[in-house]
């Protein structure tokens, strides 16, 4: 009896909750894409000024709901400096979502350079791996296509992993939508990194 | 009275009220920060120890800050927790050009951080590396790896290098925190 109450608890209040990380180089648009998620996924949320962000020094967080799952984002800062602070947060993450500016043409080596030094953390082995191609709403930027081009090289250190590239535009908040429900997909689907429980409150 | 208080903030006069608590070891520079983020007529011109707490108020663009500076002095330290209860924010400040009590610094802020009132909330944490102008500063990077800011996972936080004398990286820091305060509200 108190097996199934307390089966009928948790089912009622308690979540499963997944960390996913956002990374990828400085004025990508990390700050933005999670500032939109959060409008876009919390009910009554106003949240910042979209045109005011500044680069971030440090961490922000976000929490979002999608259905029976709790998602946790740590938005980390790109700045070259920073880079090294990412590691510490790998083992924890269930996700990652790699930010690359289709706009900036000529730092896509550099971005490529941190992206693949981050995919060479065995940490990170198996989690998925969403790479967003951001600010889709400037003229003439990269098309996705272009972006596989460059990163095709990297395909051999992404392995098994389960891995995406979405364009989007953070500032308008296209393509948020199916960036996280592939997300939520996979982490759930990712049997080696199992959720924490967390109670909703 | 209420009635005109509910009058003048739903006309825009009147600034949204936050609390925040202003701590870090002594001499780290937490009262000439506080001080010269008050305005010009307000500052004081010279700054001695904090004895005890002082309450300060200053106001940024669209809030208005009522500070608890905290002593640092080890003696006044466990005053802190104190205050927990009611700040909407943390101010840190670090003496980066201090390197030998860093470690001590790093111990207070787990202290801070595994207190009941401050672990339940999501609290948003800006730290200053202050002193930078010193000559054997360290950068703001250098100082969050070594206060291992890193371990901190569920509150948003944020660090700047900062010279308080000028007032250099000061807006920057409160910036962060008013976009964070006015975002945690709904």
């Amino acid at each position: 009896m108190f097996t199934l109450l307390h089966g009928l608890w948790k089912y009622l209040f308690q979540r499963d909750e997944y960390c996913i990380l956002i990374l990828g180089l400085d004025n990508a648009g990390k700050t933005t894409f999670l500032e939109q998620t959060k409008i876009q996924f919390t009910r009554n949320y106003k949240g910042m000024n979209l045109n005011k962000i500044t680069s971030t020094v440090g961490l922000n967080v976000g929490k979002i709901d999608v259905g029976s799952v709790r998602l946790m984002f740590w938005d980390l800062g790109g700045q070259e400096e920073l880079q090294s602070l990412w590691d510490k947060y790998y083992a924890e993450s269930h996700g990652v979502i790699y930010m690359i500016d289709s706009d900036d043409r000529e730092r896509l080596p550099e971005s490529k350079l941190a992206f693949d030094k981050m995919l060479g953390s065995e940490s990170l082995e198996g989690v998925p791996l969403l790479v967003v191609g951001n600010k889709q709403d400037i003229e003439n930027c990269m098309t996705v296509a272009d972006i596989k081009d460059v990163f095709n090289e990297s395909a051999p250190r992404i392995g098994k992993r389960d891995c995406l590239v979405q364009p989007v535009s953070a500032l308008q908040g296209t393509g948020i939508n199916e960036s996280i429900e592939w997300i939520v997909q996979c982490v759930k689907r990712n049997i080696h990194r199992p959720p924490k429980r967390s109670d909703i409150t | 009275m209420g009635f005109f208080d509910t009058l003048a903030r739903w006309l825009g006069m009147k600034k949204k009220e936050v609390n925040v608590i202003c701590v870090g070891l002594d001499n780290s520079g937490k009262t000439t920060i506080i001080n010269q983020l008050k305005p010009q007529n307000a500052q004081q011109s010279d700054i001695v120890p904090t004895i005890g707490f002082t309450v300060e108020k200053f106001a940024s663009a669209s809030l208005s800050f009522t500070v608890f500076d905290m002593s640092g002095q080890g003696r006044y330290r466990n005053l802190w927790e104190h205050y927990y209860k009611d700040a909407q924010a943390i101010i840190f400040v670090i003496d980066s050009s201090d390197k030998l009590r860093m470690v001590v610094a790093k111990d207070e802020l787990e202290q801070l951080l595994n207190n009941q009132d401050i672990l339940s909330k999501r609290i948003p944490i800006l730290f200053y590396a202050n002193k930078m102008d010193m000559k054997e500063s360290l950068s703001a990077v250098k100082v969050s790896q070594m206060m291992g800011l890193e371990t901190i996972k569920d509150k948003p936080w944020h660090i700047c290098a900062s010279n308080a004398i000028t007032g250099e990286g000061l807006p920057e820091g409160v910036e962060w925190v008013t976009d964070q305060i006015r975002s945690m509200k709904k």
